[in-house]
């Protein structure tokens, strides 16, 4: 998040970082309710088309899930994609987007 | 098993597993709502028989809908899946003929085992799957394994060797397991407990739900061709 529109992105957040752990229960419970993972694993797709083709609704998607994470609806959002791959033995991270920044009160998130 | 049962069958699952996949829309932007209420009462009609096929086609014209709001399916795979038995099905409902009826129907067995075996062949040509590699990289980078936890399976290279093998030999053997009844419902078995395990490690729940409502129609295939 940005306090203004040309501020600087030092700090990234994860978006949804993984539990430590899931217990079985919790496994046999997300059987029949999983909105939230089943929300990011569209984020995620929307992620690879915007790599892939670029569109605003790809942009406008992520931003709004990334968005309905917050309490605050003031200031600016700005998100990067980091794609991991295998190179041999050792893992390469890339940054192959960055969105430019929006309002937080105009992104349609709920 | 006769064709109106398993026609009925698929219609029931797949109405259940709409409707599990739109109440869980209902947790998400109020905006997306309208559509998703409409697509449960659509379902709820389909499940209590009402209104019939219409139910059925006024669900596959809503499809349209869901697929523009999201720009294409919203779960991947599964969404895929769910719309061609939902197609397929309104066609085997609307045909005018039995045998195209029986065709349409038809079509989504065949589809349903070419899941498993072009996924097995995709799979068996890439040396990174021969290896157990590409499960490897699934497990250490991939965004899909539901805990951090898991991720310590990237370790365990001989287990997921194995673990690549299992699933490309079941993958490839499918197709025979039509040459019986007994063996199509072991084969079937096993088809669920794999979706299963994908649910549980990557919270594919959907791909759970949406395949098991694709398998009265090959139950049908089996009874009418061998």
């Amino acid at each position: 998040m940005l306090a203004a529109e040309d501020a600087s992105a030092d700090v990234w957040r994860e978006f949804r970082p993984r539990p430590r752990r899931v217990s079985l229960f919790e496994m046999a419970r997300r059987m029949l309710w999983n909105p939230r993972l089943n929300e990011t694993l569209f984020v995620l797709s929307c992620a690879e088309r915007l790599v892939e083709t670029p569109t605003a609704h790809s942009e406008d998607q992520i931003l709004a899930g990334i968005a309905r994470d917050l309490d605050s609806s003031a200031g600016w959002l700005v998100f990067r994609l980091v794609f991991v791959r295998r190179e041999g033995e050792a893992l390469a991270r890339e940054v192959l987007f960055q969105s430019r920044p929006r309002r937080l009160a105009d992104i349609a998130a709920r | 098993m006769s064709f109106e049962t398993a026609a009925r069958l698929t219609e029931i699952l797949l109405a259940l597993a709409l409707i599990q996949q739109s109440l869980e829309h209902l947790a998400g932007p109020a905006r997306e709502r309208p559509l998703f209420l409409l697509r449960i009462a659509l379902c709820v009609a389909v499940v209590a028989g009402w209104a019939a096929p219409w139910a059925l086609a006024g669900l596959a014209a809503l499809s349209l809908v869901t697929l523009h709001r999201f720009q294409g399916p919203y779960n991947g795979g599964a969404d895929r899946m769910g719309l061609l038995a939902l197609w397929c099905l309104t066609a085997a409902r609307l045909a005018p003929a039995p045998q195209w009826r029986e065709l349409a129907f038809g079509y989504l067995g065949l589809q349903l085992m070419l899941s498993y075996f072009i996924s097995g062949w995709v799979k068996v040509v890439n040396p990174d799957w021969r290896s157990g590699r590409a499960l490897r990289d699934v497990f250490q980078f991939s965004a899909y394994p539901v805990a951090e936890d898991l991720r310590g399976w990237a370790n365990r290279p001989g287990a997921l060797r194995a673990m690549s093998w299992a699933v490309m030999s079941f993958e490839l053997a499918f197709p025979l397991t039509l040459l019986s009844l007994p063996s199509l419902a072991v084969g079937l078995c096993a088809a669920a407990i794999f979706h299963l395990a994908n649910a549980c490690l990557f919270g594919l729940n959907r791909f759970f739900w949406t395949w098991l409502a694709a398998y009265p129609p090959i139950l049908w295939l089996q009874h009418r061709f061998f």
